[in-house]
């Protein structure tokens, strides 16, 4: 069952939270056994914690699972290793599961690090759209490099997941045009930090002039003053004035 | 995400573009007019501007107005020429509370810059060169991509299938979600752009919820009506349980024995007036003196029993002489229904009546009840069958018998007497 387990990334990652959430329950059955796995972490840590059954569901809730779970596969491992708890030790995860778990919580990390982010401010947020796209884009891009001259069979499923991931961020992004994505766009343009220094950079990325009518700083500079044009201009009904 | 952000954000914007922006728009110079502090014109309005005032006189296109457009655009065209603001010039404000990366600079370094919306609000306030733009600066940047529907939006799935809904198809699912949506982003209505059609919907829905509303006011009093009968309940049951304590209490000291007021009244005494039962009842449960001659229509009769034995206890006493001896007086007057007519019959007669009356109920033999006071009769129904007086002398007979039988035995188990005398019982 490992042996097939440990090609497939899914059923690890699947595998791999069930067994935690197992050993959860296993260890936090009875006082004697919650004790004793406090008694494990004196003198390691400083504050002795328990496995947790579940988190809170929602954005990012796989990966804090993952994470609890990481910290204290030590602890878990010695736990397991007294002779009366001999019988749960299948349901510890191998060293390997653990390695594939860790590439993946990097792998999630920045998302939650972005959506915290963006939930978290105070401010306006809008104009930030565009560059936490290009952050991920970027992040997507970095994995994959990485993984792509790996043969391991999980490794490649992930370079797999990844890619799918990415296809569909770029989904997402492609309705950011002209058309449909203006608002996003005129953010951008009334970042003051800004302006159209963006756009510049992407078509310097690209090698194309910004002044050529095809890039995106002339595209999106005149989609912005058309925006302008209709919605203020056209419909602006400037205020009365007192003539008193 | 982004997707259904970009068109969340253009469903406000129409929104925007349609009430809350012209509101917005008007506010500043309404303001100034309405204090007459100020003669500043930050638009630089001519005369011509006067037919503004009424907002449905409008032309296409004004002096005023086409000025004000070419003004706006040249501002626009301005700060897309000008270069950026130098970030340094309004300090830094680490946001970057979350440490997930060792190197953060690298992604969230564009990020350390403060809030441009004092920025473009310190230029509307110093009517400085980019004033007519802060205005759109302000409407688009009054959108919020964080918002809590934005999120929420993301668990409408869970909300349409429950855990233990596996069989619906993504397809469904997205359908369904987007119906969701749609209704309510029309607050809660599944409306059309028709505006006819839309108005029924509309008030229908109105109605609806008012209905709704009702009912529940309606559920709510129901509640409240049965919180006070429960109250009620509660009371009186508090009462009863106060006054069973007190009744407990007069029967520790002797002065009320329950047992001793285990009257069974008969039903000649039940009237179908029910006035008149409760005037009778009023007056006393019982008839007031135990003489024949006082009973009404000599119908009823009491029975005074001080002590009554049990025919099995003293199988030997059963014979015909074996009258109950501690029946007072009164036993004269314990008949049957049907021989109530002829109350001076033999004393065997009225023997046998005793015996057969008194002997299957146990409750007689009960020693703290020495004196009781039973009402012989039955009630006077159609197609009951009364035992007449040779019927019970046949019965006196077989139970004279019986006795003898037993007797011979030397009282030979007392269940097979119990049995037999069930059998006679059944037989009366």
């Amino acid at each position: 069952m490992r042996k097939y387990v440990f090609h497939d990334i899914l059923k690890v990652l699947k595998l791999t939270s069930i067994w935690q959430r197992m050993l959860a329950v296993v260890i936090t059955l009875t006082p004697g056994r919650r004790n004793e796995f406090i008694d494990c972490q004196k003198a390691k840590v400083r504050i002795a914690v328990l496995p947790g059954m579940d988190v809170k569901t929602r954005w990012n809730s796989t990966l804090e699972l993952l994470e609890h779970a990481y910290r204290l596969r030590e602890l878990t491992c010695e736990w397991l290793q007294k002779p009366k708890y001999a019988q749960y030790r299948p349901l510890f995860t191998t060293q390997d599961e653990w390695t594939i778990v860790k590439y993946v919580m990097e792998v999630l990390r920045p998302f939650r690090y972005w959506t915290l982010w963006m939930s978290k401010r105070y401010t306006v947020t809008l104009h930030h759209v565009i560059t936490v796209y290009n952050a991920m884009f970027d992040h997507m891009d970095g994995v994959m490099r990485a993984l792509a001259e790996k043969k391991t069979q999980w490794k490649e499923d992930l370079f797999f997941a990844v890619k799918l991931a990415r296809q569909k961020l770029s989904n997402y992004y492609a309705e950011v045009t002209p058309t449909t994505g203006m608002l996003l766009i005129s953010a951008q343009i009334l970042d003051l930090f800004r302006n159209l220094r963006s756009f510049r950079k992407w078509d310097k990325g690209m090698d194309i002039n910004p002044e050529d009518e095809t890039s995106y700083t002339t595209q999106y500079q005149e989609a912005f003053l058309k925006y302008v044009e209709n919605e203020y201009c056209a419909k602006h009904r400037p205020a009365p004035v007192n003539k008193l | 995400m982004w997707k259904m952000n970009t068109a969340l954000s253009i469903d406000l914007r129409r929104s925007i573009n349609s009430k809350q922006y012209r509101a917005a728009i008007s506010s500043p110079s309404a303001t100034a007019s309405g204090s007459c502090q100020s003669s500043f014109d930050p638009y630089d309005l001519s005369s011509d501007d006067e037919e503004y005032i009424t907002p449905n006189n409008v032309p296409e296109t004004t002096p005023g107005r086409s000025d004000h457009a070419a003004r706006l655009l040249t501002t626009a065209r301005l700060y897309l020429n000008s270069p950026p603001e130098a970030p340094k010039n309004w300090g830094q404000i680490n946001p970057n509370l979350d440490n997930y990366h060792p190197n953060q600079m690298e992604i969230s370094s564009t990020f350390w810059i403060p809030d441009i919306t004092d920025w473009w609000r310190q230029q509307e306030e110093t009517h400085s060169k980019y004033a007519d733009l802060s205005n759109v600066a302000r409407d688009i940047f009054s959108i919020i991509p964080h918002g809590v529907g934005v999120k929420a939006s993301f668990s409408l799935g869970r909300d349409v299938i429950g855990w233990r809904q596996s069989k619906t198809t993504g397809q469904t699912l997205r359908k369904t979600v987007v119906v969701w949506q749609f209704a309510r982003a029309n607050n809660g209505i599944l409306a059309g752009t028709d505006a006819e059609l839309d108005t029924p919907h509309t008030e229908n829905d109105s109605e609806m919820k008012k209905e709704a509303n009702e009912r529940k006011l309606h559920r709510m009093a129901n509640v409240h009506n049965f919180l006070e009968i429960l109250q009620g309940s509660q009371n009186l049951h508090a009462t009863q349980k106060e006054s069973r304590a007190q009744n407990k209490q007069m029967t520790a000291v002797g002065y009320i024995l329950d047992t001793e007021e285990c009257v069974k009244a008969s039903w000649s005494l039940f009237q179908h007036d029910g006035v008149a039962a409760f005037k009778l009842s009023e007056r006393s449960p019982l008839p007031p003196a135990l003489s024949a001659k006082d009973l009404p229509g000599g119908r009823t009769q009491i029975l005074n029993v001080r002590q009554i034995q049990r025919i099995n206890c003293h199988p030997v006493e059963s014979d015909d002489d074996s009258a109950p001896e501690s029946i007072s007086d009164t036993d004269d007057w314990l008949n049957w229904n049907g021989d109530l007519d002829n109350p001076n019959d033999s004393e065997d007669d009225c023997a046998a009546d005793d015996e057969s009356d008194i002997g299957p109920n146990n409750a007689i033999e009960d020693p703290e009840c020495p004196e009781q006071q039973d009402v012989s009769a039955a009630p006077d129904l159609r197609g009951l069958v009364r035992p007449t007086q040779k019927s019970k002398r046949q019965a006196q007979k077989v139970l004279v018998t019986v006795n003898a039988v037993e007797t011979r035995r030397n009282n030979g188990g007392k269940k097979k007497q119990d049995r037999m005398r069930q059998w006679f019982t059944s037989f009366m």
